[in-house]
């Protein structure tokens, strides 16, 4: 679905100010996978996202999206960014529209479909992140902040990309908005047979949702394997300014108090079941 | 596109022409763009080369910068030229139709071209080598003595400067939401003139919404550290004249000295 061959990005190139953002990346992602981006502020999450839609072009080495070769110069790029769809971080400040609805069927309407397809789109895009259809008629202004970042979302999801890249789509949303938002691009993920890609700062959010992680550090890709195999180098994580969630420092904490458990465990359900089972077998 | 612009870009530096005083080098600016208008023959213009070429040199700046502070304003730059060229009366040197060259067409174009050029190579090296927030404060300093009669002397540098610092912060801005509303397949560069036209309308509403965003933040900001104007602030990096300075005062004179020679004694 997405490869990178070899790529490369440099800032400014050049110039007095030169700097690598991203150095000889290679990457695979298959269809209807959900990875989680992971990477201290700075280590280039944000240039390798901007560049699987085209907004970046690397300075060398190879993209392929869908079967679309990015770095051909005769490449379409806004056919791309159709079917690549990217929320950028508070999206909401991208808002713009009259009403709720013109703004969401911005994309599409850029598309150009025709008008029926458009509302049909809209109200299933304002549906799946879950805006009340009253607020549809509303001005974006007028909306709450978690509601008008769902409605930057939708604006991105009416365009029914095959793949969906969010970045740091929660950040500043309270916990309850933050799980809602969470679940539903879960949900859509497991619906649409989407392949997501979501930056995070909260390695508990990653942990719970991502197949796979893509671990950055200064341009580099440092890991990208299952959180289970990746949340087992606790060490190395903090020494590149990341972390592991909270519960694979309890139980990691619980084994070098002596306790039978094994590494990588990363969900709370799978703590509790450990943690009963290593319990039971003591007291045996 | 965002970064052609080099007016008002600081190039660090740490040169006599770095060090000299905001003051001085605003008071400097001034009277080279009074003697780039008193300028009368084409003398004049090689001493006031030899003058920017020397500062640049001395400044430390690649030529190039200063030089790319002339292209957003090269259009405008031609345009005076062409006027002058064809619609000065005299004697006539080439004609085609309606459109004829004069000889006086000739020489005050050349004189437009010429003027507008220095005003802009001077004054891109002096913003190019004094920082906007010393710029403002010698900008304060130079108006403080108004304030005597009325001129809100520090509430015209806080604001220049509050204006200043936020270039950057809005550029970025307005570059982070063009990738946006681009991702959503909006098309800037195609289309007819109109419809370009249409398609800034989605940078701009927000553009202009988080500006007033920012400024309400900021004002609150500012009370909130209880700022309550100029009255009985002081600075942290007190303005002192040098030597420098004063070399500098005398180098002008003497350049507006020779100016004023050459327009008497060449004729």
């Amino acid at each position: 679905m997405i490869k990178l061959r070899n790529v490369s990005y440099v800032y400014m190139q050049g110039g007095p100010f030169e700097k690598t953002a991203l150095d000889n990346i290679n990457l695979e992602i298959d269809r209807g996978e959900f990875i989680g981006i992971i990477g201290h502020t700075g280590s280039g999450k944000s240039t390798l996202i901007q560049m699987l839609n085209g907004l970046l072009k690397p300075s060398s080495g190879g993209i392929e999206v869908a079967g679309v070769n990015l770095t051909d110069k005769k490449t379409n790029l806004r056919d791309v960014r159709f079917k690549v769809g990217l929320v950028m971080q508070y999206p909401e400040y991208q808002l713009f529209e009259e009403t709720v609805f013109k703004d969401i069927a911005f994309g599409p309407k850029n598309m150009g479909l025709d008008d029926d397809e458009i509302k049909k789109r809209v109200e299933f895009a304002a549906n799946t992140v879950g805006l009340a259809p009253e607020l549809l008629e509303k001005s974006p202004f007028d909306l709450s902040g978690g509601q008008m970042r769902r409605a930057a979302i939708a604006g991105v999801l009416a365009m029914e990309p095959t793949v969906l890249i969010l970045d740091e789509p929660t950040a500043g949303l309270d916990p309850a908005g933050r799980d809602e938002i969470l679940y539903k691009i879960k949900d859509m993920h497991e619906r649409m047979n989407m392949t997501v890609l979501l930056v995070s700062h909260s390695m508990e959010d990653v942990a719970k949702l991502a197949d796979r992680i893509l671990v950055m550090n200064s341009g580099h890709v440092e890991m990208f394997d299952t959180p289970e195999r990746v949340f087992k180098n606790a060490d190395r994580l903090s020494e590149i300014g990341l972390n592991v969630p909270q519960v694979t420092r309890i139980t990691d904490g619980l084994r070098k108090l002596g306790m039978p458990l094994h590494e990588g465990i990363y969900t709370i359900n799978d703590a509790v079941y450990c943690i009963t089972n290593a319990l039971r077998g003591e007291g045996r | 596109m965002m970064k052609d612009i080099t007016l008002g870009q600081y190039f660090p530096g740490d040169t006599v022409i770095h060090r000299l005083d905001p003051r001085t080098k605003i008071l400097v600016m001034i009277a080279y763009i009074a003697i780039t208008f008193c300028v009368q023959n084409f003398w004049g213009y090689i001493v006031l080369a030899a003058f920017i070429v020397i500062s640049i040199t001395l400044s430390e700046i690649p030529p190039v910068f200063v030089i790319k502070g002339l292209k957003p304003i090269m259009v405008f730059i031609i345009i005076t030229g062409l006027f002058n060229l064809f619609l000065t009366g005299g004697e006539v040197v080439w004609q085609a139709g309606v459109f004829k060259i004069t000889k006086e067409g000739i020489r005050f174009a050349a004189f437009m071209v010429l003027r507008l050029t220095f005003l802009i190579l001077g004054t891109s090296l002096l913003t190019l080598t004094t920082s906007p927030i010393s710029l403002t404060d010698g900008m304060y300093r130079l108006l403080k003595p108004f304030s005597r009669i009325g001129l809100p002397a520090h509430e015209l540098s806080m604001m220049m400067s509050i204006a200043l610092r936020f270039i950057p912060t809005l550029m970025e801005e307005t570059d982070k939401i063009m990738k946006a509303q681009a991702a959503r397949g909006a098309d800037f560069e195609n289309g007819s003139l109109v419809q370009r036209a249409k398609a800034m309308i989605p940078i701009l509403v927000p553009l202009f919404i988080s500006a007033f965003r920012r400024a309400d933040e900021l004002a609150t900001a500012m009370e909130c550290r209880c700022y309550n104007g100029g009255n009985g602030r002081t600075s942290l990096h007190e303005l002192k004249l040098e030597h420098r300075d004063a070399l500098a005062g005398v180098c002008m004179v003497l350049i507006l000295a020779a100016v004023i020679f050459l327009n008497i004694a060449v004729k």
